[in-house]
């Protein structure tokens, strides 16, 4: 049986585009349960029901899921936030990639993105360029919070305020490699 | 001045730092013992010069030096120092990470000096002069391929252990090198410099047309034991070739390490080249939109770099798009119209409702004393101004323009009145009056009035048809 204030939680964070995790992150920055992936998951007919009556479609991968329209043709799946959150998220690997760090930089909890991080990257000519390109009016920073972190694409950790990708993020990482 | 060895050494191992440093760029500039003589001059005052022992300062001048055969030579053309060999020895014994690794050339070069040495010596017989000589040659061979592989072990574990640090570092996100340059070293490691021992060692390698290290170590064994039964030479020999082999074990854990690490970093390379190829991508999408225009300046979700990220096709804020819904059950209770009215409360404008206007026909003609007030005006009008001068192209609106502004309490009705009073006043055989085919209206606040425009004209019309007065 669903449970009621669960999948009130779950309607908010979908319907205002937020992917929704298997792991969250606690007090000390290690994984935990996110109990709305297991609300779905346990009831994960009923919630495909609720979302195709309202005409949405759950998409559902092995370690989050979100929803879309379910009659939007696929040449016409590629929303303005698809473009955003993929060209923040190429330019975070870049600059991984230029600093010498490896992915595990954004992946390990051990690791993550610092704020100081996140003043570096704003400053690179690159990134003022796609931003300005992207359409991205408030920078980076802003950008970064509200694309990605607002939509639970990447997580801050608790302890010290850095940022990891989240299951999702990862997932579109391990795509583009494929 | 010449001085003995011995204080030339202490003097360069008190300053080994400056000659490591050139031996570092002996390394860089090809191998051949030759350093830039402006190089060491700048270290000679920037350290050797420091040295509170003025002694020190004249030891390793480069005349002493040159002197005592330290450095061999001196190129004035070239500008380059040529440093003995021995001294280059000792200063990779001294610090074994600058150590030459040997190379496949190295190896080669070793293996074929002994087969030459032990084929010669196949053709001697067992303890002649010849014998002698020969196995003499073998011996120092052998010792030297011993001295090489132990020293070249040595290095390759602190190659390595370089490797194992740098990688450590990058785990840790503390990158100087990146995934890719750590991967090529341990690449150019394994290749160039850890396998040609390994093979080199290896008993299991076999050679065409030539013999091995082993196959050749072999022969030499043979040859005591076999052909001469000096089983007490061939016994040293298999102990001088054991000693050698043994390092197959060090060099084969070696390799492992390398291709763990090459093992661990190939996923984080793919990664590392897969960004680099979508951001290459990206920069490439970029390019048309570089053209410094107000129009078709940004990114757009529908170009096809965006096609290949399907990750999070269709995410969005599907709030954004609607209203607030009433979220209450199906049944049919006032309380939902309530709530609809109260919603669209705040939309609905308080502007009085606007008033539907009614035809004039339907207005109460005016009453007599009002028709003589309006035929009064218009015949005071007409006689005060020569309304012909120029036709007049709307009989009716040139009437109502007239009373509007002279009445004080003007009514639509007037302005039919009056257009009968007006006509009662000309004299029709001088004038025509005719309909174009345009419509007009006329509104007060109470009535509207839609009619065929009437014209007024001086000239007569032939054509009697047209010619008629009266209103729609």
């Amino acid at each position: 049986m669903f449970n009621q204030a669960l999948s009130v939680e779950l309607f908010k964070e979908l319907t205002n585009g937020r992917v929704i995790n298997k792991y969250k992150l606690q007090n000390n920055g290690e994984e935990t349960e996110n109990e709305l992936f297991t609300e779905v998951m346990s009831n994960l007919d009923t919630y495909r029901l609720q979302y195709r009556m309202s005409g949405y479609e759950l998409i559902e991968h092995e370690d989050y899921f979100y929803i879309r329209d379910a009659d939007v043709g696929f040449d016409d799946l590629q929303s303005d936030i698809t473009m955003k959150v993929s060209v923040l998220l190429i330019l975070l690997g870049k600059y991984v990639n230029d600093k010498g760090y490896i992915l595990s930089k954004l992946t390990s909890t051990a690791g993550g993105l610092s704020d100081a991080d996140l003043d570096e990257i704003e400053t690179l000519p690159n990134t003022i360029e796609l931003m300005e390109k992207c359409d991205f009016k408030k920078g980076f920073k802003h950008a970064f919070k509200s694309s990605l972190v607002d939509r639970n694409i990447m997580l801050q950790k608790p302890t010290d305020g850095r940022y990891v990708l989240s299951a999702a993020g990862r997932a579109f990482f391990a795509a583009l490699t494929c | 001045m010449k001085l003995n060895r011995d204080v030339l050494v202490n003097a360069i191992l008190r300053h080994q730092s400056v000659f490591l440093r050139i031996l570092d760029s002996i390394d860089t500039g090809g191998g051949a013992n030759e350093f830039p003589e402006s190089e060491y001059l700048r270290l000679y005052n920037q350290e050797i010069c420091r040295d509170d022992d003025e002694n020190v300062h004249n030891h390793l001048a480069i005349n002493t030096l040159l002197e005592n055969g330290v450095f061999i030579h001196n190129n004035r053309s070239s500008g380059t120092i040529t440093v003995e060999r021995v001294i280059i020895d000792l200063l990779r014994f001294i610090d074994v990470k600058r150590r030459r690794e040997l190379t496949s050339a190295d190896f080669e070069s070793m293996r074929s000096q002994l087969y030459s040495a032990v084929s010669r010596l196949d053709l001697t017989e067992f303890g002649d002069d010849d014998y002698s000589e020969n196995m003499q040659t073998v011996n120092q061979i052998i010792s030297e391929i011993h001295s090489k592989v132990r020293s070249n072990v040595d290095t390759l574990t602190a190659q390595v252990g370089t490797i194992a640090e740098r990688y450590e570092n990058l785990q840790e996100h503390q990158g100087d090198y990146n995934v890719a340059e750590l991967y090529d070293a341990i690449s150019r490691l394994y290749e160039r410099f850890v396998l040609p021992c390994l093979e080199f060692i290896s008993p299991k390698v076999t050679m065409v047309q030539t013999r091995t290290f082993s196959q050749t170590m072999d022969d030499l064994i043979h040859y005591h034991s076999k052909r001469y039964a000096q089983n007490k030479v061939a016994r040293e020999i298999g102990y001088r070739r054991t000693a050698i082999t043994s390092y197959y074990k060090d060099i084969r854990e070696l390799a492992g390490r390398l291709e763990r690490y090459a093992l661990y970093l190939d996923r984080d390379r793919q990664q590392f080249l897969a960004v680099e190829k979508a951001y290459q991508a990206l920069d490439e999408t970029l390019q048309p939109l570089r053209h410094g225009k107000r129009r078709s300046r940004l990114l757009t979700p529908t170009m096809p770099f965006f096609a290949q990220f399907q990750t999070f096709a269709g995410l969005r804020t599907f709030r954004a798009t609607y209203s607030a819904r009433l979220n209450w059950s199906a049944k049919h209770t006032p309380m939902l119209a309530r709530e609809y009215l109260r919603s669209i409360a705040d939309k609905i404008s308080d502007e009085p409702p606007v008033q539907r206007l009614k035809p004039v026909a339907a207005a109460p003609d005016p009453s007599l004393l009002r028709q003589q007030h309006i035929a009064s005006v218009l015949d005071t009008a007409l006689q005060s101004v020569d309304i012909f001068s120029d036709d007049i192209t709307d009989i009716y609106a040139y009437v109502d323009s007239f009373l509007r502004t002279t009445l004080d309490d003007f009514s639509l009705v007037d302005t039919l009145y009056g257009y009968h009073s007006f006509l009662a006043f000309i004299d029709m055989s001088e004038v025509t009056v005719a309909y174009s085919g345009g419509r007009n209206r006329l509104e007060d606040d109470k009535y509207y009035f839609d009619y065929l425009i009437p014209s007024i004209s001086a000239e007569v019309s032939n054509d009697e048809a047209h010619k008629e007065v009266g209103h729609v």
